[in-house]
């Protein structure tokens, strides 16, 4: 599993929220939802993950809560929260402002 | 586009909640919060070795490759959480806290004189200043104080005596439109008292005119002050009242729903509608207001205060209002001096003993300056002290590695710590202390007096505390701004930084010479204060009171009736068990009370006297002694004859160079043909003609004008010449007077005849101890005292400790001297000597500084001598308590046994 792709930094956290807006993950699936969004072009790097996890649930964007993983183990699922949202949809819209005017930039319009 | 893009920020924004619980988690759970993070990278390894496994790798290799790709994760997690939530500064902080609180802890001396000298120095001065602010300052709460005049006139020839004048509602009514006033309320001119629902409790209101609440302009504490809907001044209606403060605490406990609640007066119901603060007391404190309407008398008269137009001075407006009052005074004779002048009054010269008290302040302010500088002084000595005996440790932590900045912080907590809690103790101090002149002298203040203590003057107290604390505590790390640690390792104390013993001695001596100044100026306002202790009285107000028999209507209205009334109630004091002495006697000393004109038969200069009526025992009784001549017999008392006694300074000054004895006095106020005083209430002896009388003895001088002034002229006549329906009388007990109050009253009540009995709230003694002079002298000196042992205490705990830390510095260089033979003498004297020169030093700059502020103050602290001696005394005293102090820690250097001194290397 080569890496085709390095996370910019920063776009960890927009990585993470877009993974949990669709549901509560624990941190290993999130790992996965984002390595299979990715058509499996993207990996993390696993020891990256949990600092910003715990980063973002000291901001209170994501909030974590026990409960039972898919083969009856107890794991910390992470959802968004309020704030959460309203900041992923914020970092969502510049994300799409910024690779517009990069593709604009390069000539590669919609390439990102 | 609307917005800019900013590429690669983090660009998250932050939920202030959410942040706050992870740091309250992360402080008061962190173990909780550790184990949770364990368990869920325990969790992912699981789940990653699982997938892994899925994926056909052996379950040995599958936990492993998982655990290498969380990396550090697996073993540090906690950590790397704690970091990543921002807990790690916090938890450095915590430590440097910890291990600064663990160094104070082994060094309780140290910690707990730098923290009390902040105390002290902080506790002081913010309590001195507070009350400056609320003497001086902030004295009244009403609005525009400043311009508000109390009704006042004054006799032309009597500058200092005042009159209040009451106008009645035509003349209000005049007054009021002025063109000098901006506002005018009435205050009824009597308090009066009721009985609350068969209690017989006696309740003393304040009747005031509408407007008062509006010009005065304080709101109410509890529900509403009134207003003109609640009555005015006409009318006789009234149902609302409004409490006073310490009649709401006291009546009523301070319950807030005392509001709506209904009381009977008299025959009338009245609802409690407000309560006002605890300075607003117009009208003397009392325990309630109600509207003037409230109490309709046949004539009401009111006592008018007026608020001044801005830009019209209290001089401009009584010129303005002396015509008027001259009109008032020919419609109205009864109440005004024969020949006055207007002389409003601004309220604030109204509170006599503000001027006493300005004088003293500057002293006082002078002392807690020094008393702050000298706490500051001291705190940094210990700091600084302990700062050059740690170089070693600091230079050791830097070798291994800490940072500077580290190291500073690990400083800077210590500071912080010892003035966190030297301004909290101060600041409990300063409530404390801020009471102290209330306490010791509440009737100097007028009472809308409430001393707070001061916010502002707190912080600047703390700011200055902290910040000297702070920046002496951080000196000793500016050393490691040189990298020459490895000379300071060397340095291990043997031959410890000389360098820093100069700022030491400095602030050593700084400290020793305003003690000395505090030390000379205190002794000199406890030697004024003694001396007013001492001041011969000429009579003995111990175990002494004033007791008074109101006759009620229709009771002894005539002259002999009320002789023989005034006779049964002596007898009658006398004969209740403890009472030493009684008598007729209306005391009013050390004040003084009626004054009165009087020439010698046949001369025409009429001269002026204290006047002083009593019976037979009179003298005895207050233990004047007699000095030629005789008083009165009780059988001359009894028959109203004309014969008095004068004091000594009376025939000094009225009789000069001639006999006062034998010699006829006319008096005009006992001449019924040219006194018309009140001929209802007054019954005179009819053995007096024409006002004469003779003199038949002379008595010592006793104070009869205040402490502060010369003995007046003064004639002792028989309480019968002329008597009024009040019968007073001076007893003297064996005990405290005031627990016979109870027998004394029911004595009066035996003699079988309606009368309301009043009894001087005071003790003569207790009259003594309210003048002024007596108060304002007792608080400068308990306050000076205080603050000048405050500075002694201080000054040689820091001695104490610096000494103490020099020897301990040079222990071992005094184990090799001894080592090699150097007697214990002479470490003794070593130590000592260098303690002496700042001793000394510090003396001599004290004695100057001392010797400016006699000269600058003298004129200001009454009562101080001039004379060098305090000043030689004290400085002795500071001397040999100061070579005390440094002699403990050279003792000790002596003592030490040089084979351990070296060991301890």
């Amino acid at each position: 599993m080569g890496r085709d792709v390095d996370v910019l930094q920063g776009t960890l956290n927009l990585l993470i929220l877009k993974a949990i807006s669709m549901g509560p993950l624990h941190g290993y699936a999130v790992l996965l939802r984002i390595e299979q969004m990715s058509g499996e072009r993207m990996e993390i790097l696993q020891g990256t993950l949990y600092p910003a996890l715990y980063k973002l649930e000291a901001q209170g964007l994501i909030a974590g809560q026990w409960g039972e993983s898919e083969n009856n183990r107890k794991a910390k699922f992470y959802t968004l929260t309020a704030a959460g949202r309203k900041q992923f949809a914020a970092e969502q819209k510049k994300w799409a402002d910024l690779s517009e005017v990069m593709g604009k930039i390069l000539g590669t319009e919609g390439a990102a | 586009m609307g917005h800019p893009i900013r590429c690669c920020a983090d660009g998250v924004g932050m939920n202030v909640g959410g942040r706050v619980w992870t740091m309250w988690r992360g402080l008061v759970r962190r173990e909780q919060v550790g184990k949770e993070v364990r368990e869920e990278l325990l969790f992912h390894v699981e789940a990653r070795a699982e997938r892994l496994m899925g994926q056909g790798m052996a379950e040995a290799d599958a936990q492993r490759r998982a655990r290498v790709e969380l990396g550090v994760m697996v073993a540090n997690g906690a950590e790397v959480h704690r970091r990543v939530t921002g807990m790690r500064l916090l938890d450095e902080t915590w430590g440097d806290v910890r291990y600064g609180l663990r160094g104070l802890w082994r060094n309780k001396g140290f910690a707990l004189t730098a923290i009390l000298s902040l105390a002290i120095g902080i506790g002081a001065t913010t309590a001195m200043f507070s009350v400056v602010y609320a003497v001086l300052l902030d004295v009244y709460p009403y609005a525009d104080a400043e311009r508000t005049v109390n009704p006042i006139v004054h006799d032309p020839g009597e500058p200092d005596d005042w009159n209040w004048f009451l106008l009645n509602p035509a003349q209000y009514a005049v007054y009021k439109a002025s063109p000098a006033f901006e506002d005018v309320f009435a205050q009824g001119n009597l308090t009066i008292n009721f009985d609350d629902e068969g209690l017989s409790q006696t309740v003393r209101v304040t009747p005031l005119s509408a407007n008062a609440w509006a010009f005065n302009g304080v709101p109410a504490l509890v529900g509403r002050t009134l207003g003109p809907a609640d009555g005015d001044m006409g009318g006789k209606s009234a149902s609302t009242a409004v409490l006073g403060f310490k009649y709401w605490k006291r009546h009523y406990g301070g319950d807030r729903e005392v509001i709506g609640k209904d009381f009977k007066a008299g025959k009338s119901m009245f609802k409690i509608v407000g309560v006002m603060p605890e300075r607003f007391t117009l009208g003397g404190a009392p325990d309630m207001y109600m509207p003037l309407s409230a109490f309709a008398a046949d004539k009401p008269h009111y006592i008018a205060f007026a608020k001044l137009k801005k830009g019209v001075t209290a001089e401009q407006a009584s010129a303005m209002v002396d015509p008027m009052l001259h009109q008032f005074a020919k419609e109205e004779p009864t109440w005004i001096p024969k020949n006055f002048h207007a002389r409003l009054q601004l309220l604030l010269e109204g509170f006599t003993a503000r001027s006493k008290l300005l004088k003293n302040f500057p002293l006082l302010y002078m002392a807690v300056g020094s008393l702050l500088l000298i706490g500051c002084a001291n705190c940094s000595l210990l700091l600084l002290a302990r700062g050059t005996t740690r170089v070693h440790e600091f230079a050791l932590r830097a070798a291994v590695g800490a940072g500077r900045a580290r190291m500073v912080r690990q400083l800077l907590v210590e500071c912080v710590t010892i003035s966190v809690i030297g301004s909290v103790l101060g600041t409990g101090l300063a409530y404390v202390l801020a009471r102290v002149p209330l306490i010791l002298a509440d009737d100097l203040f007028p009472t809308e007096t409430v001393i707070r203590v001061n916010g502002w003057v707190l912080l600047v107290a703390v700011g200055t505390a902290v910040l000297a604390g702070v920046g002496f505590g951080l000196l000793p790390a500016l050393k490691f701004s040189r990298p020459e640690i490895g000379g300071m390792l060397n340095a291990t104390g043997r031959r410890t930084v000389a360098g820093g013993s100069g700022p030491l001695r400095l602030l050593v001596g700084v400290q020793i010479a305003l003690t000395l100044v505090l030390l000379t100026v205190s002794a000199a306002a406890v030697g004024g204060f003694v001396r007013v202790m001492r001041l011969p009285l000429g009579y003995d107000p111990s175990n002494a009171l004033v007791i008074g028999a109101n006759l009620m209507k229709d009771v002894a209205k005539t002259w002999p009736e009320r002789v023989a009334l005034a006779g049964a109630m002596q007898d009658a004091l006398r004969r209740v068990p403890g009472v030493v002495s009684a008598s007729v006697a209306d005391s009013y000393l050390p004040e003084g009370g009626n004054r009165g004109i009087v020439h010698f038969e046949g001369e025409d200069g009429t001269k002026e006297s204290h006047f002083f009526s009593g019976g037979a025992d009179l003298l005895k009784t207050l233990r004047i002694p007699l000095v030629r001549g005789r008083i009165f017999t009780e059988a001359e008392w009894r028959q109203g004859l004309p014969v008095v006694v004068v004091n000594e300074t009376f025939a000094r000054r009225l009789s000069p160079g001639r006999e006062v004895l034998d010699r006829a006095l006319v008096i005009p106020m006992l001449d019924a043909s040219k006194d018309q005083t009140s001929p209802e209430l007054l019954v005179r002896s009819p053995a007096v003609q024409g006002g004469k009388v003779r003199v038949i003895g002379v008595a010592a001088d006793a104070m009869n004008d205040g402490m502060e002034n010369p003995v007046a002229p003064e004639i002792y006549e028989p309480s019968t010449l002329s008597m009024w329906p009040y019968l007073p009388f001076v007893v003297r007990t064996a005990g405290e007077p005031h627990r016979m109050e109870k027998a004394l009253t029911q004595a009066l009540h035996s003699v079988g005849v309606k009368v309301a009995v009043y009894i001087l709230p005071n003790s003569m003694q207790e009259m003594v101890e309210h003048e002024n002079v007596w108060r304002t002298q007792r608080l400068v000196a308990v306050l000076l005292g205080l603050f000048a042992l405050g500075a002694l205490a201080l000054s040689l705990v820091g001695l104490y400790s610096v000494a103490a830390y020099g020897v301990a510095q040079r222990r071992a260089e005094f184990g090799i001297s001894m080592a090699l033979g150097a007697p214990r003498e002479g470490i003794l004297r070593l130590v000592v000597l260098q303690n002496a020169w700042v001793i000394a030093g510090g003396a001599l700059v004290g004695v100057l500084l001392a010797l400016v502020v006699r000269t600058r103050f003298a004129a200001w602290s009454e009562g101080s001598s001039r004379s060098l001696a305090t000043v030689v005394v004290a400085a002795g005293l500071l001397v040999v308590t100061a070579l005390g102090a440094s002699l403990v820690p050279a003792w000790r250097a002596s003592r030490v046994e040089p084979a351990e001194a070296l060991r301890a290397e």
